[in-house]
């Protein structure tokens, strides 16, 4: 297990290293810096900046640099708030997209997992025709195309919630149901295909033939193992959670880390981009690595294969 | 490998030589689901591809005075008396009723319905008469059709599609069948490789590179199918690995052929089915990246238009002008549809595992 754990870790460190080397020197190569402006910025006034910024040493230098300030954890000044370091801009914007994401998810596991042990143990009835139909729906309906009609139907036309913003508990609802939604279909298939393998196993016909109750056997025996292909697509549903707030924060006007990376993208502020891609690659890895002990600890056949 | 059907001749089944292929063609046109898709994805992609070439509207022409008319408005030219073959303006009936213009006649439903019969109404210097046309789904705030501007973006959201499901379907099957046909150290390099190439946040990775090199939409088409092709390599490779213990293989090699021919004649043919089924999937995959690309602006770029960049103006303008977000995202998303029914018929037509089950 520790074997195991140090492996992917290792992995996990090295497709960072990978990430942070290749955006670096992208970024350095395109034509067209911070600086270049609307306004003529005289060349003695470009000249100070990129030697506060220190780009006017050579390029190995730079990236020297940046590796000693992230290894103390410094992502450096933004450039387009110079007033304001990176890493207090992206301070400020996590807690929001990590509640938006923890709630998303919460959404989609809670619609999803019900939703496919229903259409697993009703198989083939009007019951799991719905669910199989809503789980087309919501992998088939992009969430661009749900969010904007929810806030039509919901916050517009009914006027019961506000159509933006991230400020009472109510603004939480729409862009977490909108974001959870689009996650709640696979789930929903896959514990259903999980679940439907699992109940036709010899330790689930033993478990009712002693006697267990219904329920019993579907939430104690079953669900452990019908629940195998939900954790393993954890990974990506969380970097698609993660990403897919790109989408909901713009939509939604929610002042979180998807909009900020957006924003930096659009207004080349390198060190701001730089650094939420960095914390954007570090979280998706973390989790995913949190998902392959999770399921090495539900799964002793991932624990032996590796 | 699917069996033939039983039949009670089982030569007949042999001489034709495509049994797979028509077994695979039989099981799937059972399936209502897979050809209802079949069928509204050639219906889609024909009006698409033909559509824009019969329509009175080009996707950029502007008719600046009637921005956002809603769909099947009745069109009404406005001539001058003295240019009566080309109208120098346009309204609707339903906005010459809130204008209230029709009014200085003395009686304006007369003059509505002489217009609405055909007839010409004259107002001052102006002449109405009732235009041939309608934009069926009305007009977006440019006043540029929207049926139009749907089937032209439908090309490009297709053909990126389809482009890139390519790129990354060349990418794949020669990575994968490389790794798989060699096996050992190379093989295990290779997918190490892949592995993490996959725990990379590919979005993030597309988005970059939108970013710096220009939103050009030939990149798009590269840079999707860049990431795209990781899982292509993966089932590539262990398709392979299946098959290359096959004796028929093993015939191949002891007649003396070549690993590129033993690759590309006698293997690739045989992992065809799993391969077709994952770029059917891999394309609605590939053009929901790419409207979520436009959608955030990175993508093509008006006046081009594609779903993508339609949906985007639709939710900017959805609160006055809803029907600008609710045709395209309708569109859109019955390819999607589609397209995943198609690609599940297929995977049930074809896969190996739900066949031999």
């Amino acid at each position: 297990m520790l074997r195991f754990f140090a492996s992917r870790l290792l992995q996990s460190l090295l497709a960072l290293f990978v990430i942070i080397t290749a955006t670096f020197f992208m970024m350095k190569k395109v034509p067209g810096g911070p600086f270049d402006s609307e306004k003529a910025t005289s060349p003695e006034i470009k000249a100070s900046l990129e030697a506060y910024y220190g780009l006017n040493k050579p390029l190995y230098e730079q990236y020297g640099d940046y590796l000693k300030n992230l290894v103390r954890g410094e992502l450096g000044p933004s450039f387009k708030y110079p007033n304001r370091t990176v890493n207090e801009i992206l301070a400020d914007k996590l807690p929001v997209s990590l509640e938006l994401g923890l709630l998303s998810l919460a959404v989609a596991l809670g619609a999803g997992i019900p939703l496919g042990i229903v259409g697993a143990i009703r198989r083939n009835t009007w019951a799991d025709y719905v669910a199989s139909a809503f789980g087309m729906i919501g992998i088939s309906v992009p969430t661009f195309v749900v969010g904007p009609l929810f806030v039509l139907v919901f916050a517009l036309t009914f006027q019961w919630f506000s159509p933006s913003g991230w400020y009472t508990a109510s603004d939480r609802v729409l862009p977490c149901l909108v974001l959870g939604i689009a996650y709640a279909a696979p789930i929903a298939r896959l514990t259903r295909g999980g679940m439907l393998e699992v109940l036709h196993q010899d330790f689930v016909r033993t478990a009712r033939a002693k006697g267990a109750s219904e329920a019993r056997v579907i939430f104690k025996h079953a669900l452990r193992g019908g629940l195998l292909p939900v954790v393993s697509y954890l990974g990506p549903a969380i970097a698609g959670i993660l990403t897919g707030s790109f989408v909901i924060e713009t939509i939604f006007q929610i002042p979180g880390l998807g909009r900020a990376f957006v924003d930096s993208a659009f207004n080349r502020d390198y060190t701001l981009l730089l650094g939420t891609v960095i914390l954007y690659a570090a979280l998706i890895m973390g989790l995913n690595l949190l998902v392959d002990v999770v399921q090495a600890w539900m799964n002793p056949k991932v624990r032996l294969e590796s | 490998m699917p069996v033939a059907l039983p039949t009670s001749e089982p030569s007949a089944a042999a001489e034709k030589g495509s049994s797979l292929w028509h077994d695979a063609w039989l099981r799937l046109r059972k399936n209502r689901l897979a050809v209802f898709g079949a069928a509204s994805l050639i219906v889609i992609a024909v009006a698409c591809f033909l559509g824009p070439l019969v329509t009175p509207f080009h996707y950029e022409e502007q008719q600046l005075d009637l921005r956002a008319s809603p769909p099947m408005a009745e069109l009404v030219n406005i001539y001058r008396p003295e240019d009566l073959s080309a109208p120098f303006s346009w309204s609707y009936v339903a906005r010459l009723r809130v204008d209230r213009e029709f009014d200085r006649t003395g009686d304006a439903e007369a003059a509505f319905a002489r217009l609405q019969k055909g007839e010409s109404v004259t107002l001052g210097t102006r002449i109405y008469k009732l235009a041939p046309h309608r934009h069926i789904l009305g007009t977006d705030t440019l006043g540029r059709d929207l049926f139009v501007r749907i089937l032209s973006g439908g090309r490009v959201s297709l053909g990126v599609g389809l482009a890139a499901t390519f790129v990354a379907l060349t990418i794949g099957v020669v990575y994968g069948a490389v790794a798989g046909y060699f096996g050992g150290m190379l093989d295990t390099v290779m997918m190490r490789i892949v592995d993490i190439i996959y725990s990379l946040p590919f979005t993030i990775f597309v988005i970059l590179l939108m970013v710096f090199f220009g939103r050009d939409i030939y990149l798009l088409f590269v840079a999707i199918g860049a990431v795209e092709w990781l899982t292509m390599a993966r089932i590539v490779r262990s398709q392979v690995m299946a098959t290359k213990r096959m004796e028929y293989v093993e015939a191949a090699r002891s007649l003396g052929f070549g690993s590129r021919r033993i690759i590309f004649r006698h293997i690739l043919p045989n992992v065809l089915g799993p391969v077709i089924v994952y770029s059917t999937l891999t394309i609605p995959a590939v053009m929901l990246l790419e409207a979520f690309l436009s959608f955030l602006g990175l993508g093509v770029q008006p006046p081009m238009s594609s779903w993508g960049v339609l949906i985007k103006e639709g939710a900017e303008k959805m609160e006055d002008f809803p029907w600008l977000l609710i045709y395209p995202g309708v569109v859109f998303s019955w390819t999607l549809f589609s397209l995943n029914f198609l690609g599940d018929g297929l995977r049930d037509a074809l896969d190996v595992r739900s066949s031999a089950d």
